[in-house]
């Protein structure tokens, strides 16, 4: 089996049925409604109904240990002075090591209808999940970083038991911002960019159980026929 | 260990270096026999942007002994990885009709159709313009593949 993407599971082997049971009565959506829209950064909590009965349910999470789990820890490392000692010391960081997180396994049969459902959004795109995690409680983080070796369109679908306990910060356009979470479902979407393109640095942070899926888009197809 | 990257044919005349490269590896310089001649020691990945091999049948050796990725040899091996997937979704969609044929499951016969057709013409969708690096290739992944 060609291993195209680390979370797809092979084909029939942990679900008999590839083809899974859609929610009906549900309307599909052609469009976010994006409550914060910049060129870099959009974000909103009006998540269509459709995408957040597929989102919800048991995930299954790659194993069991519990985290080192530090409040100060985790506010230390996104903090804006952390990522000021990055750039000062380290340079670019493309990829978090510094982080506290789970990550839960996607099957096949649940992962389909939802990437289904969002290139309803994105109709000439690939659509590759590029992580599935759990923030625990009390002190999950993924520290600073710019995914620059991966110059896409990212989107990001997290839920979050309680307001303003989690957020996803970045810092663009010399501003640190932070975007906190709203209970329930949160959608972001922003640019990442090469290195030397002004990448944008962000973190995350989870007081509070934080579930996150993020996708890459891309936009390679042509038009459905 | 010691790597080293060799032509797998002589360059043709006035040829663009397009040819496919082959890889030994030696535990130390006293196996250098095995080496061919003319190989060219390169590092343990000797392609930044393809540090597992994904693409090595993509691989080619410049003149100056530097190695890079043929763009359009990259996107031929995607293509024939995608085909692969869709094979496999294929062969699982038969083992399931089969069995709402069996069970005179009509809607379900129906929607498993309608799946085979959306894969069908599926490779034919990929807009290869688009596509113009490396990255990019690995990218390229339509959502009725997944």
């Amino acid at each position: 089996m060609i291993n195209l993407n680390k979370y797809l599971q092979p084909i029939g082997v942990e679900d008999r049925l590839s083809l899974p049971e859609e929610p009906e009565g549900l309307q599909s959506a052609s469009a976010f409604t994006w409550e914060v829209d910049t060129p870099r950064m959009k974000s909103t909590t009006i998540v269509p109904e459709k995408l957040k009965t597929l989102m919800g349910g048991n995930w299954p999470l790659q194993d069991n240990k519990v985290k080192d789990v530090s409040e100060a820890r985790a506010q230390d490392a996104c903090s804006e002075a952390a990522l000021e000692r990055i750039k000062r010391k380290v340079g670019d960081i493309d990829r978090a090591n510094d982080k506290c997180l789970t990550r839960l396994n996607v099957a096949r049969n649940r992962l389909v209808p939802i990437v289904r459902e969002l290139s309803l959004v994105y109709p000439q795109c690939s659509l590759l999940i590029s992580g599935f995690f759990l923030y625990p409680k009390g002190g999950g983080y993924m520290g600073w970083h710019t995914n620059s070796g991966n110059a896409c369109t990212r989107l990001y679908i997290t839920h979050a038991p309680e307001s303003d306990k989690s957020f996803f910060r970045y810092y663009c356009g010399g501003e640190y911002v932070t975007s906190w979470d709203k209970e329930g479902w949160n959608l972001r979407q922003f640019e990442v960019t090469k290195e030397d393109k002004d990448p944008l640095w962000h973190c995350v942070y989870a007081g509070v159980d934080r579930l996150s899926i993020g996708f890459r888009i891309n936009k390679n197809l042509k038009p459905l026929k | 260990m010691l790597h080293y990257l060799y032509r797998l044919a002589d360059k043709p005349e006035n040829a663009d270096c397009s040819c496919p490269v082959g890889m030994v590896s030696i535990p130390d310089e006293s196996y250098m026999h095995r080496v061919p001649e003319g190989a060219i020691k390169v590092g343990d990945s000797p392609v930044k942007d393809d540090p597992k091999g994904n693409y090595f049948e993509a691989w080619r050796l410049s003149d100056d002994g530097s190695v890079y990725v043929d763009l359009e040899q990259a996107k031929e091996i995607k293509l024939k990885q995608l085909r692969e997937r869709r094979d496999a979704l294929f062969k699982d969609l038969d083992r399931q009709q089969f069995n709402a044929y069996c069970s005179k499951n009509e809607k379900l016969i129906e929607k498993i159709e309608e799946e085979k057709e959306l894969l069908r013409d599926v490779t034919e969708r990929i807009d290869w313009d688009q596509v113009k690096t490396l990255e990019e290739v690995d990218y390229v992944m339509p959502p009725e593949m997944i």
